[in-house]
């Protein structure tokens, strides 16, 4: 007889045992027959001190026929019970399990990013090494070690969230493992990645600190290279970049001029054609790909932060400039400051922008991510725009001053005008000492508050909040006019003056 | 000896057995057998009671390639075989009542 035909013929005398029951038996007799054989026994031996599997099915049954009796008895009152019970549990970890799932799988794709990021970290900085700057070659390689440490940590914590998971599952079911302890090699994982943790900080701090603690050491920026460029200006000039940040200034004489810097391995274009200045990264994506990995290999992981602060360009306009200004960028804050002019238009994707000191008839700024910050102002239109970050407005005079924000407060300080409208989602208003005819103020969560220069009586007002207190009160017939709407949110607003 | 004589008496064998260490199936065969005339097909059916009465527990555990079955004694283990010595000292006066009747 063989071990397969013994098991075989000694679950079919089982009969009609719950399969979980007769796995387990058979589990013990295929264990037994497995230790025989390794403790060198041959295959009569074995089997001719067994019982054969009739009888031992036989003995099984006469023995235990309670085992599988009560386990079906007590089943029955307690499926009675708690089937319902048991519905319930299921409708919950069914739940629990989404957020189980989503968790498992975030963490285990992190790890992968983190392994990949810190593979990466590893290959460029071997650039470092060959130009001979190893404090920043070892300060990488640190933060690839707690890269590498993260990745581990990530796919351990995956590990134990599906044990989890499949733990619940089985209580749920109602067939519940036995404990095991914790996998030796997880251990041991847990361990190394502590460790590597630990290096990888130790290792950085030490390079760190031989780079004198300063951040800015931590790439190597030698070797900017300064341009500059003149240009012929009339009535209006426009400037477009992708990634520099720019501030525009009041040149003493009738010069016009756009000052830039620029690493060697990655050279700006600069073009002037029809009064627009364009300074843009090199020509196409690849190209750009492949000059930032050369720029990273010989100057380090951390360059492209540096590269946006230090590429920075100048536009010094003649000091008789008072024509049409349009600014354009991508990636950069754009300050400007003393400036004169008819039109002054600033777009800037990511990165805040500045006015100081600004007379001209319409001033329109708008930006996604980044803080719009307006200061001595005079114009006939101000508009400031941004989705995320702040406005700030500070000692503005104009005719109608609008500021318009999806996430982030609004401040006006000392602002004059006939209309204002002040509008955000989320986010406060504050005001100090307005001065206008007309005020909208609109917000859906975030408290208004604030002094508004003259009296009460001067004013009609609508307030209307939904959730929150309101020191206003609806009046009509004043001259002036005060809107203020918030969902979410208090008013407190005092006249003074 | 008498089959249904011998059964209670091999639940404490297993039992005193597994005070010396967790077991698994072929080794405890094997010291059972050294004492007591006993075959596999009985000595399941004892560990799987023994189980179900919660007076010794389970785990698997990784040995040469496969999962091995270890047995372990429980609380409610050890105080079943503290009682097997208050049922021998009964079974004793048994025996002798029916040493005496015999007589």
């Amino acid at each position: 007889m063989t071990k397969r035909k013994y098991l075989k013929k000694l679950k079919k005398a089982l009969g009609k045992i719950s399969p979980a029951e007769a796995e387990d038996l058979v589990a013990y007799y295929a264990e037994l027959i497995d230790e025989s054989y390794d403790h060198g026994k041959t295959e009569r031996e074995i089997f001719s001190k067994l019982d054969p599997p009739e009888v031992a099915a036989a003995n099984y049954l006469r023995e235990c026929p309670t085992i599988g009796e009560e386990g079906k008895r007590e089943g029955h009152v307690r499926n009675a019970a708690s089937n319902f019970g048991k519905i319930v549990m299921g409708f919950f970890a069914a739940i629990l399990s989404i957020v189980l799932v989503s968790l498992i799988v975030s963490f285990a794709s992190c790890g992968v990013a983190f392994a990949v990021a810190g593979v990466y970290v590893l290959a460029i900085s071997f650039g470092l090494l060959f130009s001979g700057h190893a404090a920043v070659f070892f300060a990488q390689w640190g933060m690839a070690f707690v890269l590498f440490a993260l990745a581990m940590l990530s796919e351990a914590a995956a590990v134990l969230l599906y044990k989890l998971f499949a733990g619940m599952w089985r209580f749920v079911v109602g067939r519940p493992k036995p404990k095991k302890p914790m996998r030796k090699s997880m251990r041991r994982a847990l361990i190394a990645s502590a460790m590597m943790l630990l290096g990888g900080q130790l290792m950085f701090t030490a390079a760190f600190g031989a780079l004198g603690f300063n951040y800015k050491n931590l790439a190597v920026t030698e070797g900017l290279a300064t341009h500059e460029e003149q240009l012929s200006v009339e009535d209006a000039l426009a400037l477009e970049a992708d990634n520099s940040a720019v501030t525009i200034k009041r040149s003493e004489d009738e010069t016009c001029k756009l000052v830039y810097r620029d690493f060697p391995e990655t050279p700006k274009r600069f073009v002037f054609l029809d009064g627009k200045a364009m300074l843009n990264d090199g020509e196409g994506t690849l190209s750009v790909m492949g000059a930032s990995f050369e720029l990273q290999w010989r100057r380090g992981l951390l360059i492209g932060g540096a590269a946006t602060d230090l590429q920075r360009a100048e536009l010094y306009l003649p000091a008789s400039f008072s024509g049409a200004l349009t600014v354009e960028v991508d990636n950069g804050e754009v300050s400007v400051t003393d400036m004169v002019c008819t039109d002054l238009v600033i777009s800037v994707k990511n990165g805040a922008v500045t006015l100081d000191s600004v007379t001209t008839d319409t001033v329109d700024v708008k930006t996604n991510n980044g803080a719009v910050i307006l200061q001595s102002i005079t114009a006939e239109t101000v508009n400031a725009k941004t989705s995320n970050g702040a406005i700030y407005c500070k000692n503005v005079t104009a005719e109608t001053v609008t500021a318009e924000i999806k996430t982030g407060a609004i401040d006006l300080k000392n602002v004059a005008c006939t209309r204002v409208t002040a509008t955000t989602s989320t986010g406060a208003i504050l005001l100090e000492d307005l001065r206008a005819d007309h005020i909208y103020l609109h917000t859906s969560t975030g408290s208004v508050k604030g002094t508004i220069s003259g009296s009460e009586a001067e004013y009609s007002v609508t307030a209307s909040v939904s959730t929150g207190s309101c020191n206003l009160q609806n009046r009509q017939g004043g001259s002036k006019q005060l809107d203020v709407r918030v969902s979410t949110g208090s008013v407190n607003i005092k006249f003074v003056g | 000896m008498d089959i249904q004589m011998k059964k209670g008496l091999l639940d404490a064998c297993v039992l005193a057995l597994l005070t010396k260490g967790d077991s698994y199936g072929y080794q405890l065969a094997c010291e059972l057998g050294a004492v007591v005339e006993v075959s596999e097909s009985t000595l399941y059916p004892i560990l799987k009671r023994l189980e179900t009465a919660g007076q010794l527990s389970t785990y698997a555990r990784e040995y040469g390639g496969r999962l091995r079955r270890y047995y372990r004694i429980t609380q409610t283990g050890r105080l079943r075989l503290a009682q097997f010595d208050d049922d021998w000292k009964e079974l004793e006066k048994i025996h002798a009542f029916i040493k005496g009747e015999r007589i």
